[in-house]
């Protein structure tokens, strides 16, 4: 439900070129350069910059998942890197 | 309205070569945190291997498998053994749920090592470990023959809160957070970085937290002598400073003491925080 919300939120605001839900990062980029992981939700920016999300399963853990995102970004070139965010659904109406 | 489940935490941060791997004999002290409290079940996450970061399993032999959060959750133990002895895991964590818990965040006790950062983290409830002191030591002594550690802090902080995620400089993010950065995404960029995140970058980047500079000032620390150095700790000595082994040092703040501590850091230039960005 949020994974879709999102990806449309992203798809609908300008800033993004492609926006891909449940797609591993090489196929998104094109790229078999890049760490082979599936974010639920990424974006590609107009100036190039990806962003991923993750939307915590009740039994993922919050930690190893965002130091992935982390170690997976930190893969990427300096002017690819963009946002990762981890979120948790239990949080939504905070 | 009930209070916060407080939890006690301690992180060590050793200087982790590329490659390296979760060594096998750190699981033996990992369980018996669990054991010593009489939790069960015992939960694990593991990265390498046969494993992958997105699943959760049971640390016991096959046929104990458990339906938790409406997920059939397998055991895997053996495999776990077996991918540790040939040093394939990079990344693991061991938790065990409160009774009722909504998902896996809801802990009692989590221990946590990522061997590529070289990061070592442990989390308990404060009914069972309220000292973070003797948590920090505890972790220290497990901890120093497979890692050469050279920095860490203790402290307590709510469970809500993600102590587990603090340590690495991880904030969390809710939902309404997440189309917020979508809708101000350029903002988003622009924004200056938190010191947690500055903190999250020298983790994965420059690492200078091993070679003398500080996240904060905590009520327990393990130092070396280069923090000592940067600091200028034996000519303004605030808190008591201890020799561990070697060139190990732990450093204990009351609570009265932390802001004065943090202030002598500060002007010491001594805080990740003070650092420029790259």
């Amino acid at each position: 439900m949020f994974q879709q919300a999102m990806a449309e939120e992203m798809q609908a605001d300008g800033r993004y070129v492609r926006v891909a839900m449940n797609t591993s990062l090489r196929k998104f980029l094109g790229s078999k350069d890049v760490p082979n992981i599936k974010p639920d939700v990424i974006g590609l920016t107009k100036d190039g910059k990806v962003d991923m999300v993750e939307i915590l399963s009740p039994s993922q853990d919050e930690t190893k998942l965002e130091a992935r995102l982390k170690r997976v970004m930190n893969q990427l070139p300096p002017e690819m890197r963009g946002q990762f965010l981890v979120s948790n659904p239990e949080d939504a109406f905070k | 309205m009930t209070s916060p489940q407080m939890t006690t935490s301690a992180a060590l941060f050793w200087n982790s070569m590329q490659g390296e791997r979760v060594p096998f004999s750190w699981l033996g002290p990992a369980v018996e945190l669990f054991r010593a409290h009489n939790l069960s079940p015992i939960l694990f996450t593991a990265g390498g291997g046969p494993f992958e970061l997105d699943d959760c399993y049971v640390l016991a032999d096959a046929g104990g498998d458990l339906v938790m959060w409406e997920e059939p959750i397998p055991a895997r133990r053996r495999e776990l053994v077996d991918a540790l002895h040939k040093r394939e895991i990079d990344s693991l964590v061991l938790d065990s749920p409160r009774a009722g818990a909504a998902n896996r965040s809801d802990w009692r006790a989590n221990v946590s090592v990522e061997a590529t950062s070289g990061e070592l983290y442990v989390g308990v409830d404060e009914e069972l470990v309220s000292d973070p002191v003797a948590l920090l030591r505890q972790l220290y002594n497990h901890a120093k023959d497979d890692f050469d550690v050279r920095y860490g802090f203790a402290y307590k902080m709510p469970l809500e809160d993600g102590p587990g995620s603090y340590a690495s400089g991880f904030t969390r993010t809710s939902v309404s957070e997440v189309f917020e950065f979508i809708r101000n995404r350029s903002e988003w960029d622009a924004r200056p970085k938190t010191p947690d995140q500055l903190w999250s970058d020298e983790l994965y980047e420059r690492r200078r937290h091993l070679t003398g500079l500080f996240r904060g000032a905590y009520p327990a620390s393990i130092l070396c002598d280069a923090h000592l150095q940067t600091a200028r700790m034996h000519a303004q000595p605030v808190g008591q400073l201890s020799k561990l082994d070697g060139s190990r040092w732990l450093w204990e703040l009351s609570e009265d003491e932390i802001p004065k501590a943090e202030a002598m850091l500060r002007a010491e230039y001594a805080l990740v925080s003070q650092m420029t960005q790259p």
